[in-house]
């Protein structure tokens, strides 16, 4: 008969660096082990404490793979902050598809189940969309979840790095696969649920970066209007990681953890509230350009002041 | 050979009373650190700690010889090195004079 603790050896061998299994996973295994052994023999006081021992055990292991993810040590902070970065990221996504996907539960017009394999289907679909807004709050709030006072050099290449990644993955989400995702959902939506048979046609956010320049060649200045809109705002959205980016390593840098917070949020709410009023503002005289693009030009200016004003502040201490 | 350390070693609470229990006694398995420390070491975190400490140094452990009736694993038994006796030592002192360091009121 095997030890109790001999399969979970050779199964956290083939998952372990050697020298975790040495020091961490061995000896958890080597006192589950006695424990085992020199437990009393009523059948019940066994049992306890061999499940305590087991339990005991897997604690250790996920204290060890957290540790490893949050590695403390100066040397891993660029980790850090794309572990960070990636958690918020994901919490965000998880936040903001929920209610979407709660309300086309109701709107589908009949009982459905979350375990209904249409709104199974459809969840995923619903990923897509929200990565225009779960990356940019993953690289601030991560950021400064991880970071406090003034970053190193490493630590701005690391964000640079970051920014820059996230900007060419959202130029590749905004352009194609937000489009498709869009449409496969409408899709899922109007035939599956509803019962619909014609598929639906596609609007401006349902258009790939070429289709909805072919649309806007092909229509006239009035119409193609909002299609223009539409066009320039992705390309506007593409730079928002960058943008947070950059911000985060001038929000780092305040004294006060909470104030920075509270400043990043303010500029996250209102950079995307600008964004949401653009369609309105888009009414008036101003060309879809500029509407588009103005958040982003609001950002850099306050990054400009704030970097003015940091460089006043160093030359008034000297 | 692993490279000394340059920086002064830190000690967080859990580091300092996993070595003072190591130099009170010599030599202890991980379990039996848990036991002695009155519920501050927990079982699930006290090898990841341990392991921390022989990276810097503090400490060192060896596997006990193999269990004659079973053929179960060998446990680990760990004892403070003379860094860490020191580092203990220096900590403590440390410890004293910064409570000679309150100010009036705060006595």
């Amino acid at each position: 008969m095997s030890k109790p603790g001999s399969r979970l050896h050779r199964l956290a061998s083939r998952a372990f660096h050697p020298d975790t299994m040495e020091h961490v996973i061995g000896p958890a295994i080597a006192d589950l082990e006695w424990e085992c052994t020199v437990a009393p023999s009523s059948r019940w006081w066994r049992t306890w404490v061999c499940t305590r021992s087991y339990l005991s055990f897997w604690n250790a292991v996920v204290v060890h793979v957290w540790t490893c993810l949050i590695d403390r040590s100066p040397e891993a902070v660029g980790r850090r902050v794309w572990f960070s970065a990636t958690v918020v990221g994901i919490f965000v996504t998880a936040v903001l598809i929920a209610p979407v996907w709660l309300h086309s539960l109701r709107s589908a017009g009949r009982p459905q189940t979350p375990f209904d394999g249409n709104i199974a289907r459809a969840l995923p679909l619903l990923i897509p969309q929200a990565t225009p807004i779960s990356i940019p709050a993953g690289i601030l709030f991560g950021t400064l979840w991880v970071l406090r006072g003034p970053a190193s050099r490493s630590i701005r290449q690391t964000l640079l790095v970051l920014g820059v990644t996230c900007s060419l993955f959202s130029a590749g989400m905004l352009g194609w696969g937000i489009p498709r995702a869009n449409q496969a959902y409408r899709v899922v939506v109007y035939q599956r649920m509803l019962g619909n048979v014609s598929p639906p046609t596609k609007g401006a956010n349902e258009l790939t970066w070429r289709e909805l320049r072919d649309r806007i060649n092909e229509k006239d200045t009035a119409t193609a209007r909002p299609l223009r809109l539409s066009y320039h705002l992705r390309m506007a959205l593409v730079t928002t990681p960058l943008i947070f980016a950059m911000l985060a390593l001038v929000l780092v840098r305040g004294r006060r953890r909470v104030l920075s917070w509270l400043l990043g949020l303010l500029l996250f709410v209102g950079y995307y509230a600008l964004i949401d009023f653009a369609p309105l503002i888009e009414q008036g005289t101003l060309s879809p350009i500029a509407v588009a693009w103005m958040p982003n030009l609001v950002a850099v200016m306050l990054l400009a002041w704030a970097t003015v004003l940091r460089g006043r502040s160093h030359a008034s201490t000297y | 050979m692993p490279p000394r350390p340059t920086a002064l070693p830190t000690l967080p609470p859990k580091e300092a009373l996993i070595l003072q229990l190591l130099v009170d006694a010599d030599e202890l398995y991980g379990l039996e650190l848990v036991s002695r420390s009155n519920r501050r070491l927990k079982r699930g975190t006290v090898y990841v700690t341990l392991g921390r400490m022989e990276k810097k140094q503090l400490i060192t452990s060896r596997l006990e010889a193999p269990p004659p009736h079973a053929g179960g694993m060998p446990r680990r038994l760990y004892s403070p090195t003379a860094d860490g006796r020191r580092v203990l030592a220096a900590w403590n002192e440390l410890a004293k004079v910064m409570g000679r360091l309150k100010p009036e009121f705060a006595r």
